[in-house]
């Protein structure tokens, strides 16, 4: 009896845990949703880009960087994340509809796009306020590029 | 490959066992990976991120990945209980009842991702849950029955013994050791079957995506079915070895009954 006591209170330790745990903090695909204006696009090292033979292109007031699987980048966007799971990236000129996804243990951004071209982000940091990706490509670029975003009031 | 149990296993039960069971880890792993970007069969890593998530306060993901490793643990739990409970009645229905559980968990991940899955963090958690749930079942059931000699979901310890093994055969009194050598050649043997595994997955994740969890399924159902075959192939012969021993012992039983018939009739033929 004792012996099945011990697994009882071990196994309701975890489960208290675990519930602790998810009510202490907030699903990041309710974070997410909502306006996000891009504060910040940075290269961590820009000789690391050169190296890893991405290619650079500007189209309006987009800044594109594409490699091999025509991954693209943004600047100058405004986020705005919809909980239907369609994500509308604005710009000055330009404004497209695509679809956001949150995977692994909630901690990457996948964009798809009409093409079949997919952006992978790491979400390096999101709560109400602010939210920084982490462009995720090929291992030897992984990390050069970082967006950060403001949330719109 | 299910029927033994622990030391009445041979090698080559082990390296059948072992290759089966290690190219379907090997497939999970990567298509989870490749659709989940998370690891499925090793949580070894989970720990670490575990105490990553902890420590920069990322409540949310450290109870996720908490929930994924105590699956793990629970699937090795659940597949040793079935072992140790129903292994006096059939030790084959003991054996065959995680992977069972194992397909069942897979099937559904396969089904619902093809035709229901929207791609929603909660379905995400869920069916990559699932999924750890399997592998430790996998892994519990292949340690418990191989008297922990075969582990097949992940490499670190299959890795650190090959490491040691083969320093040991620099030395000819272990090269000659047929014992390490059989237990390097079933290392090896899930090294391999598992990076085989994976690299078909990661070939044909762009053509099959969930359809992967089908042929993963399929493999499990092959060591099922190799050893309800092998048992009724020995079914079958014990019976037709006993049918014919009782026809023998009939046919004995009647010719020491004519046997003794006779001599009696040649008395009275005497008599005559």
């Amino acid at each position: 009896m004792k012996f099945w006591l011990i697994y009882i209170f071990v196994f309701s330790v975890g489960l208290m845990s675990f519930t602790i745990m998810v009510t202490k903090s907030s699903e990041p695909e309710m974070l997410i949703a909502g306006q996000w204006k891009e504060l910040t696009w940075s290269y961590e090292d820009e000789q690391s880009i050169e190296s890893s033979g991405i290619n650079r292109q500007y189209e309006g007031s987009l800044h594109k960087v594409s490699n091999s699987e025509d991954i693209l980048f943004h600047q100058g966007e405004t986020w705005i994340f919809y909980p239907d799971g369609k994500l509308c990236l604005k710009s000055d000129s330009s404004e497209r509809i695509v679809h956001w996804s949150i995977k692994g243990r909630g901690n990457i951004l996948q964009v798809k796009y009409a093409n079949a071209v997919t952006e992978k982000f790491i979400l390096s940091k999101l709560d109400n306020n602010n939210l920084v990706l982490d462009f995720e490509s090929d291992i030897q670029a992984r990390g050069i590029a970082n967006l950060t975003f403001e949330k719109c009031k | 490959m299910l029927r033994k149990f622990s030391n009445s296993r041979t090698l080559e039960d082990n390296i059948r066992l072992g290759v089966l069971t290690a190219f379907s880890a090997g497939m999970v792993n990567i298509a989870s990976l490749l659709i989940f970007f998370t690891f499925t069969s090793n949580i070894t890593g989970h720990f670490a991120v575990l105490a990553a998530e902890i420590v920069k306060g990322n409540w949310y993901q450290a109870a996720v990945v908490f929930s994924w490793i105590f699956l793990f643990f629970f699937g090795s739990f659940v597949s040793n209980l079935i072992v140790i409970h129903f292994n006096q009645r059939s030790t084959y229905l003991a054996h065959a009842m995680p992977i069972v559980l194992e397909i069942a968990c897979l099937l559904t991940v396969g089904v619902y991702g093809q035709f229901f899955y929207t791609e929603t963090l909660t379905e995400t958690e869920l069916l990559l849950s699932l999924m750890l749930f399997a592998m430790g079942l996998q892994n519990g059931l292949t340690a418990s029955i191989s008297n922990f000699t075969v582990k097949t979901t992940h490499l670190t310890g299959i890795t650190t013994d090959l490491g040691i093994l083969f320093s040991m055969f620099t030395r000819k009194e272990f090269r000659d050791n047929k014992e390490l050598r059989g237990k390097a050649k079933l290392l090896s043997s899930i090294c391999i079957a598992y990076i085989t595994g994976a690299v078909i997955s990661g070939l044909t994740y762009f053509h099959m995506q969930f359809k992967m969890f089908y042929i993963v399924s399929l493999f499990l159902v092959v060591v099922i079915f190799y050893d309800l075959y092998k048992i009724r192939i020995m079914r079958y012969i014990s019976t037709s070895r006993n049918k014919s021993r009782t026809a023998r012992r009939q046919q004995k039983e009647n010719l020491a009954g004519l046997k003794e018939r006779i001599p009696a009739s040649e008395n009275v033929a005497n008599s005559w």
